[in-house]
């Protein structure tokens, strides 16, 4: 499980987050919602240990174990990966030779480079995203939508306990966002892991079924419920 | 005398005349030691066994060298010490060095690069003799039935004066600078090449191969022709640090290539932190020819080195792809020159600069074209990296445009390794250290790519040891 | 005549025969600075500019941005220019670009204008006006 503590946060001395606590437990699919401003991102960003974010107060523990004080690598070495909002161009490194190394990492070199080749085009096939992509730099040059559909392969090569989807639904149109939403939540729930969205809109429910939904505001969580609550919102808006 | 022969530490000479007026004295007794004057120049030239001509201008290189100024611009060299050098007849190396006397951190290099213990030696400057003969003996084999002349500059000198007089400083005369004068006046070993007419040479020519003394080209002269229609590549160089104990490093390189040919000079040099690396290097390119500057630039204390590239022919092309990393102490002043002379040439500039721990990495180039250069295009990109706080990065371009019908375009950026870039990397499990290598490969890698692959492999590799314990 | 600001935007038209001398220097000392430099000109016939920009960052000066464009059109028979951005940074945590671009207004601009009714002269004032503007 994710324990998130009471944690206040700050970006350039200037407080976001007041006092957030929240579970993500394996398998479960917990949504967060709210309004631009109201401190999703950065609560995203400072479970990930962005140099940024200053986490002021409070705690974030894995599994039992408290990474408050862990850096954005140690923590992806427990399981941890953030989808990116923005990911970030590296010109000149592949996103293959990206992919490959990723997976050297978390999993030694189990397989040949050869067959991983393959089978990295399976997935991107799946998920509609051009293989002769893969052969740029990282991010660089691609639309929003590729470089979503790129974290999430990213994802799949990581293998991770714990996802966080920063606006992963942000840019993308019906049919990229039906095939990373389902990808994303067949491999969830195989693997039972633990998944935080962070969206606008519902439009991503559809197939990541919500095990709980809350609302911030202001740096805080204002209100919690369950998959219900994403409909009212979608119909009402954020006023109370 | 040629090269492979070995070295005396003393030898006795006959007497001689040289036009110049002075003369040798009988039983001049010859020991090696440092220091330059016309004697020793005259001496280089008899060793050699070289004919009149080259004798003579070498003397003439000499005055000239006497007569320039040290430049005034580019990098401090003035803890040049001319006297301090050997120009000839070094001691031999057995009775100086052993595995023992070369550094630990070059030592440490190799180990980490996985260099074997022969090529260990060879590298360290303790062994004298490589055992390249047998490698080099079958390659010479066959070159030289495809036509192809490959060979030091001192066997082509006596060899094939015909070719050599046609060319042999014409491209770069010993009036260009002090460094070229100086060069012209004392060089020893460097390679000749001549390919002829409408011959591909698939394999690279390995300056590598023809080495095969201690004496790490201190002061070579490198000339290639390449004929009508023809292509070769040219290799010389090794990323793995060389040690040697000459502090100075003056080359001279011509390229001609001729109509329709190609040459592609590929040179990485990792000379140790205690050289001054000054280099003249200058191709001059026919109708339809290319010729392609590819240079890795890691160490040295200093480097002023411009591949340039006379575009003299219709529609004649010229690239210079060049990566330099100047890290504590370096200073690495590297850039290109591309000269529009004809009508329709087309040049390319990409440079990629790196300076770490304080070192300092400058781009100094130029672009002119002349009148009448109608068409003529150019693109400059030039990008340097900034690692840390205490290092520096210049950029000096000139571009001189005097036809009115042409394209130029320059570009430079300057940046560090951004906060965003090392966080996303590191965000899926890599190191700083590693997520910042990772970025600084990416950012090479259009140049790296050109490279033959183990220069290249070598070269990450390198970059990322010379950055290790730059994070913290 | 040398410039000395970090912002700076300049457009000009070197004509007929003249001769013209513009030297730019930006320093940037402390942090947090940002500057940009723009310099435009047409160089008429016979005409001759030396551009000269130079782009300072010190050590410490940390978050600084400095630009610097140099963008000469070549109009006229003869017409010559000489750029020479420089950019020399001791600092490491700033965003430092330039660029400079001669050359001459492109043909298909022109034919363009021309298929909507304009003179050649008329097409390159209007090509030379929007350039500078």
């Amino acid at each position: 499980m994710i324990k998130i503590s009471n944690i206040k946060v700050s970006v350039e001395n200037k407080e976001i987050l007041r006092g957030v606590s929240l579970d993500i437990n394996p398998g479960e699919v917990v949504v967060v919602m709210g309004k631009n401003g109201s401190g999703k991102s950065t609560m995203a960003n400072t479970l990930m240990a962005h140099p940024k974010y200053v986490l002021e107060e409070g705690t974030i523990e894995l599994d039992g174990e408290d990474i408050t004080e862990l850096s954005p690598d140690e923590r992806a070495n427990k399981g941890l990966f953030l989808a990116n909002q923005y990911p970030m161009a590296v010109p000149g490194l592949t996103a293959n030779s990206f992919l490959w190394q990723i997976y050297k990492k978390r999993n030694g070199s189990r397989i040949s480079i050869i067959e991983f080749r393959k089978w990295i085009e399976e997935q991107a096939k799946l998920l509609d995203l051009d293989v002769e992509l893969l052969k740029r730099g990282l991010n660089d040059g691609l639309s929003g939508g590729e470089k979503k559909k790129l974290e999430i392969m990213q994802m799949l090569v990581f293998g991770p306990k714990y996802i966080i989807l920063d606006e992963i639904d942000s840019g993308l149109d019906v049919d990229a966002l039906k095939k990373i939403s389902t990808t994303i939540a067949t491999v969830a729930k195989s693997k039972k892991i633990g998944v935080l969205v962070i969206t606008h809109y519902n439009r991503i429910l559809k197939y990541l079924v919500p095990d709980k939904v809350v609302v911030m505001e202001d740096g805080k969580i204002v209100k919690e419920g369950g998959a219900e609550l994403a409909n009212v919102i979608e119909e009402k808006g954020y006023k109370k | 005398m040629s090269r492979f022969a070995k070295v005396k530490t003393a030898e006795k000479f006959e007497l001689s005349t040289y036009k110049y007026g002075f003369s040798m004295p009988e039983n001049y007794v010859f020991k090696a030691k440092k220091g330059l004057n016309e004697q020793v120049v005259a001496m280089i030239s008899k060793m050699k066994n070289e004919p009149e001509w080259m004798t003579i201008f070498r003397l003439k290189a000499y005055q000239i060298f006497l007569g320039k100024p040290m430049p005034e611009w580019g990098a401090d060299l003035s803890d040049i010490d001319f006297n301090d050098i050997f120009y000839y007849l070094k001691p031999n190396i057995k009775t100086e060095k052993s595995w023992d006397d070369v550094p630990s951190e070059i030592k440490d290099t190799y180990d980490k690069l996985g260099i074997p213990e022969a090529e260990k030696d060879y590298l360290g400057g303790v062994k004298a003799q490589y055992e390249s003969e047998v490698v080099y003996g079958s390659l010479q084999k066959k070159y030289s039935d495809m036509g192809i002349i490959f060979c030091s500059m001192d066997e082509a000198v006596v060899k094939y004066p015909e070719l050599v007089t046609e060319y042999f400083g014409k491209l770069i005369p010993s009036g260009d600078n002090k460094f070229a004068a100086l060069n012209s006046a004392v060089w020893s070993g460097g390679s000749f090449v001549y390919v002829p007419k409408g011959i591909k040479v698939d394999l690279p020519l390995q300056a590598y191969f023809r080495i095969n003394s201690a004496n790490m080209g201190q002061f070579e002269r490198t000339l290639i022709i390449v004929d009508e229609d023809s292509y070769v590549h040219y290799v010389e160089g090794c990323t793995a640090p060389i040690y040697s104990t000459d502090s100075l490093h003056a080359a001279v390189v011509e390229v001609f290539v001729k109509k329709g040919a190609r040459c592609r000079y590929t040179t990485i040099q990792n000379w140790s932190t205690n050289v001054y690396n000054l280099v003249t290097k200058r191709a001059k390119v026919e109708e339809n020819g290319t010729m392609e500057w590819v240079d890795g630039n890691l160490g040295s204390k200093i480097t002023m080195k411009y591949p340039a590239v006379v575009l003299a022919g219709r529609k004649a092309h010229g690239e210079i792809l060049s990566v330099a990393v100047a890290g504590e102490g370096q200073h690495l002043d590297a850039g290109a020159k591309c000269i529009h002379l004809a009508p329709d040439t087309t040049s390319r500039i990409i440079s990629k600069s790196i300076s770490l721990k304080g070192g300092r990495s400058s781009y100094r180039g130029l672009v002119s074209m002349a009148p009448g250069a109608k068409g003529a295009r150019s693109k400059v990109v030039c990008d340097a990296l900034i690692l840390d706080d205490k290092s520096r990065s210049d950029t000096y371009p000139t571009n001189k445009i005097l036809e009115n019908e042409v394209t130029l375009e320059h570009e430079a950026t300057v940046s560090k390794v951004g906060e965003e870039q090392l966080f996303y990397l590191m965000s899926r499990g890599f190191e700083e250290h590693e997520a910042e290598a990772m970025v600084v490969n990416g950012f090479i890698e259009p140049i790296v790519k050109e490279l033959p692959m183990e220069y290249s492999v070598e070269l990450n590799r390198l970059i990322q040891l010379q950055m290790e314990g730059s994070v913290g | 005549m040398i410039i000395q600001k970090r912002n700076y935007k300049k457009s000009l038209v070197v004509e007929k025969d003249q001769i013209v001398d513009l030297e730019t220097v930006s320093v940037f000392d402390k942090p947090g600075q940002k500057g940009e430099v723009e310099i435009k000109a047409v160089v008429m016939e016979n005409g001759q500019l030396n551009l000269r920009g130079m782009i300072k960052i010190k050590k410490k000066a940390n978050n600084v941005e400095a630009f610097l464009r140099q963008k000469v059109l070549l109009v006229g028979k003869n017409s010559r220019a000489t750029a020479i951005p420089e950019l020399e940074i001791e600092s490491n945590d700033v965003k430092a670009s330039h660029a400079a671009s001669i050359g001459r207004i492109n043909e298909e601009e022109i034919f363009y204008l021309q298929s909507r009714g304009l003179s050649r002269v008329e097409a390159q004032n209007m090509i030379i006006k929007a350039f500078l503007s």
